[in-house]
């Protein structure tokens, strides 16, 4: 009886043993290695606007076209001659720019593209001669002679409200040479514009 | 059976003792009494130590970071103008614009420097409008499998936000927090 007793002693304590290894093995093997991190990712997103020029129609094509640096080229002007394809001669008082002058105006596209912005608000665009020369330049919307010289100073209101999209804004760049003096230098400045979202 | 009893009791104090150590046990087999007499030997590997940290990468932008955690600054973004941050690249679509910026992970293992590892990430809170993806991977508010078998060491991954081009007019602040989580393969 006594030997009984401890031979299912020994059984019992052998299947606890069988059963706690397994449960052991079982609980090694689900123990995985992990890690863990958290990434704080900040920015601040601006609105941002675009400014390109494109040749206008029925202007004189832009070296450059599509991006923000071009070159327009008046050609060959005289006051009494004809003037390059898409070059005009202002015509009547021509004072509000230059007085014993004569005047050319050409059309240039400017397309104003923005991201973030109040698009319906359109924006402001300025323009500023790059160095004062001997020659008259002026920028309108129009064919009609601006009523004031752009100068290297201080940037000229040109548009208050433009529209933004690829249709562009037509801008007319104006030339006013002097009368009665010898060019001894051939007209080349520059012209920076600056668009402001409104 | 004195002995047999002792053993057992043995075996209740080693275990739990092996399980949390630091170091790499092999636990060789044990044999109690005939039923475990064949048993195979066993080799497990308890208690190793798996880092995982945010590094700065030189062609990246800055990075602070330390114990597993990190934070990274894109700076100021916009559609036209870009980032002056260094490393990150601005796609411009018509719709949206993606910020996409280096990220420097790095794993380590205790026990040894040629495994590999899994990695999830997920948002611990929507980011609406913008999406995160990370490695081309959109990141949602659930553990989403990036890497199945991520090396140990450095390496880097791609973190991409992408942000619709909205007529709000206004700046708007970005923040994201992302969760990773590394299991040994």
């Amino acid at each position: 009886m006594k030997l009984q007793q401890g031979k299912w002693f020994r059984r019992l304590l052998a299947v606890s043993a069988g059963v706690l290894l397994s449960t052991a093995s079982a609980a090694f093997a689900a123990s995985t290695t992990s890690g863990n991190g958290t990434l704080t990712v900040t920015a601040t997103v601006n609105p941002s606007i675009s400014l390109t020029f494109n040749t206008a129609t029925g202007g004189p094509t832009l070296t450059g076209a599509g991006t923000n640096a071009a070159t327009l080229n008046f050609g060959n002007i005289s006051a009494y001659g004809s003037e390059p394809t898409g070059v005009s001669l202002a015509s009547g008082s021509t004072s509000s720019l230059c007085s014993n002058c004569f005047v050319v105006s050409a059309p240039v596209s400017i397309v104003v593209n923005g991201s973030d912005v109040t698009t319906s608000s359109g924006f402001s665009l300025t323009a500023e001669l790059g160095s004062a020369d001997n020659y008259y330049w002026g920028v309108n919307t129009s064919t009609t002679v601006p009523s004031e010289v752009l100068t290297s100073s201080a940037a000229t209101s040109v548009i208050s409200t433009g529209t933004y999209g690829s249709a562009g804004n037509t801008v007319y760049v104006f030339l006013g040479v002097s009368n009665g003096s010898v060019v001894t230098s051939q007209p080349d400045n520059t012209i920076e514009f600056i668009a402001s979202a409104n | 059976m004195k002995r047999l009893g002792i053993l057992s009791g043995a075996l209740f104090i080693l275990l739990p003792l092996a399980h949390g150590a630091s170091t790499v046990h092999p636990v060789r087999a044990v044999r109690v009494g005939v039923h475990l007499r064949n048993a195979t030997p066993m080799q497990v590997t308890v208690g190793q130590t798996l880092t995982f940290d945010f590094v700065p990468l030189s062609q990246g932008p800055k990075l602070m970071s330390a114990m597993g955690g990190g934070i990274l600054n894109l700076g100021t973004v916009s559609y036209y103008g870009g980032s002056t941050n260094k490393g990150i690249q601005i796609q411009r679509n018509d719709e949206n614009f993606a910020v996409t910026a280096p990220l420097g992970v790095k794993l380590e293992s205790g026990s040894s420097s040629s495994g590999t590892a899994s990695l999830k990430a997920w948002l611990s809170m929507p980011v609406d409008p913008y999406q995160v993806y990370l490695d081309n991977v959109l990141l949602t508010l659930q553990p989403t499998a990036i890497q199945n078998a991520m090396a140990m060491g450095v390496t880097t991954h791609a973190l991409k936000i992408v942000v619709p081009r909205s007529a709000n007019g206004s700046s708007a602040d970005f923040k994201a927090s992302i969760s990773f989580e590394i299991t040994e393969n």
